[in-house]
């Protein structure tokens, strides 16, 4: 039985739409709105998405190349269902189930629904980077660059990073507030118990002594492959540039291309990146604006 | 107990030679909910449909295809696709030995553990030397059939290895953004901002957090199962800060109480 992780990164999808255009707003839609509680300072904030884009273009196709799309079933009523059809629900035995919506679960803990409250602030050195799950970008709501601006400064000048509990749909998140070039960014933070302990794998203890005829030649190779930026090519996924390559020379070839009517093709996200960076860059400097 | 070694691979450090194990270091313990239909909160099934027709497609007869243009798919040759597989070299290369600040936060993707094969003198020398060196290696490997770039990490005595996202799929911090300028700022809002960061300091403690989500789920579930109105709405978010000066003193009063109490 298939459960939420579809639905969810489909949703998930669609609200990191990130960067695409909406109406009614200026800007990208944010993943969280709400405020950032710094003592008893309010700070009126927006989470966005770090995703540019779908990653690939890579689609599941019908024989007749029609993109295929992943549709719910109803097997008692036999129809193929919309998504605005589907509850989540949890199972109270005998096939009973109690659906629950995302309003419920924030409404739980309302006083972290709206709210992100910087409880204490760490040596951002100090947060291990295996903790880190994903990215979320901050902007400040219009007027209140300011209050953004000074938690920027001081956090930065003294290294330090923020550490607030929150509820983003329906989910309890741990963050780390972190300030770079004036920007601010929320880590969220996987909760330690979802983090394996090295025992938990089986690892053996690290030594007391390290076996010195190994160290000294660990080091040298180490310090020969120092280098001060990262080279971000060498990190493009190679797979993507791959199949890409191969579909340009069918293309080329005129082998297997299927024009699709614009119809069939599920609205999916295009590349319509607002620059989601401008935008954030915009609200810092509206010191001026008048609050909304 | 110990969990399943996902690949017996080896790390090259230049001319250092380390066998290791890769582990998963994530355990899943999100709630996952059922998907129900909403009239008979019936589970649901899922399927892959024709859009057309509606109806579903055998998985023999479904092909993989690429959009190089909007609405213009090239159905791909699956053994032409197969062929991409990277061959599994088992092997981890190490290219770069950076400052952790030099590392895109936004990059980090999935920890996974290494943990030493054969022999351990060699990974726990490494893992010290690291350790030592306070960078992150940039390290490139093949894992069921697919290529992964990582960051390689020394925590407290072992190595993780933290895949890395495209870039590409990113939006990446601007270098271009107005400059954290304290001049531009209220000296004395500084100062007070700087006192009550400064009482605010405390150690990292990871164990200091729990998940009680699932908890709430239940007790949210039992509520609603014996017929109980489940309110919705929630109270507005607290106004904007009007006066800053005076929010900061008064935050700092606050915690300087507290923190004598």
């Amino acid at each position: 039985l298939p459960d939420d992780r579809p639905l969810e990164r489909r949703k998930g999808r669609a609200d990191e739409a990130a960067n695409e255009p909406h109406e009614g707003r200026e800007g990208p839609r944010p993943m969280w709105s709400g405020s950032l509680a710094f003592g008893l300072v309010a700070v009126p904030i927006e989470l966005h998405s770090s995703a540019r884009s779908t990653p690939s273009r890579l689609r599941l196709l019908a024989p007749d190349g029609i993109p295929l799309q992943r549709r719910y079933r109803c097997p008692t009523h036999d129809r193929l269902l919309d998504d605005d059809e589907i509850v989540r629900g949890w199972p109270i035995g005998h096939g009973r189930h109690v659906a629950v919506t995302d309003a419920e679960l924030d409404a739980l803990s309302p006083e972290r629904s709206g709210e992100m409250t910087l409880l204490h602030f760490v040596e951002h050195g100090s947060l291990p980077l295996p903790l880190v799950e994903r990215t979320l970008y901050m902007a400040p709501r219009p007027g209140s660059a300011r209050p953004y601006r000074l938690l920027a400064v001081v956090m930065e000048r003294m290294g330090l990073a923020g550490i607030a509990r929150f509820v983003m749909r329906g989910h309890e998140h741990l963050a780390a507030i972190v300030a770079a070039g004036g920007l601010l960014r929320a880590e969220l933070l996987r909760f330690e118990s979802e983090l394996r302990k090295p025992d938990d794998v089986g690892l053996p203890p690290p030594p007391s002594n390290v076996d010195r005829r190994w160290l000294e030649p660990m080091r040298r190779a180490l310090a020969d492959l120092r280098a001060e930026t990262v080279d971000l090519a060498a990190l493009h996924d190679e797979r993507e540039d791959r199949v890409r390559a191969l579909a340009e020379q069918q293309l080329a070839r005129g082998e297997g291309v299927v024009e699709v009517p614009a119809e069939a093709v599920e609205q999916e996200l295009r590349e319509q990146v607002v620059d989601l960076m401008n935008v954030i860059k915009g609200r810092i400097e509206g010191d001026a604006a008048p609050a909304a | 107990m110990s969990t399943r070694t996902l690949l017996k691979t080896t790390l090259y450090v230049g001319d250092q030679e380390v066998p290791v194990r890769i582990f998963a270091a994530v355990e899943d313990q999100r709630i996952h909910f059922r998907l129900l239909h909403v009239q008979d909160l019936q589970p649901v099934t899922q399927q892959l449909v024709h859009p057309r027709t509606g109806q579903p497609v055998a998985p023999q007869d479904v092909r993989k295809g690429y959009e190089v243009e909007p609405h213009r798919f090239v159905v791909l040759d699956p053994d032409a696709l197969a062929a991409l597989e990277p061959a599994n070299d088992r092997r981890i290369d190490v290219t770069q030995v950076v400052p952790r600040s030099a590392l895109p936060d936004v990059c980090l993707d999935r920890p996974y553990y290494l943990g030493p094969d054969d022999s351990d003198a060699e990974y726990f020398a490494l893992a010290r030397a690291l350790a030592e060196e306070d960078r992150v290696g940039i390290a490139h490997f093949t894992m069921r059939k697919r290529r992964y770039h990582g960051a390689l990490l020394s925590e407290q005595g072992h190595l993780v290895l933290v895949t890395l996202l495209d870039p590409r799929t990113l939006v990446l911090p601007s270098s271009t953004l107005p400059a954290a300028e304290p001049k531009a700022l209220d000296a004395q809002q500084l100062q007070l901002a700087e006192q009550l960061v400064e009482i605010m300091r405390a150690p990292f403690d990871p164990t200091a957090h729990h998940d009680d989500h699932r908890a709430r789920v239940l007790e949210l579930v039992e509520r609603k199962r014996a017929g109980e109105a489940i309110p919705a709405d929630l109270p507005p978010p607290p106004p904007a800060t009007e006066d800053l000066l005076r929010a900061l003193e008064r935050s700092l009063r606050q915690a300087r109480e507290q923190d004598v109490a």
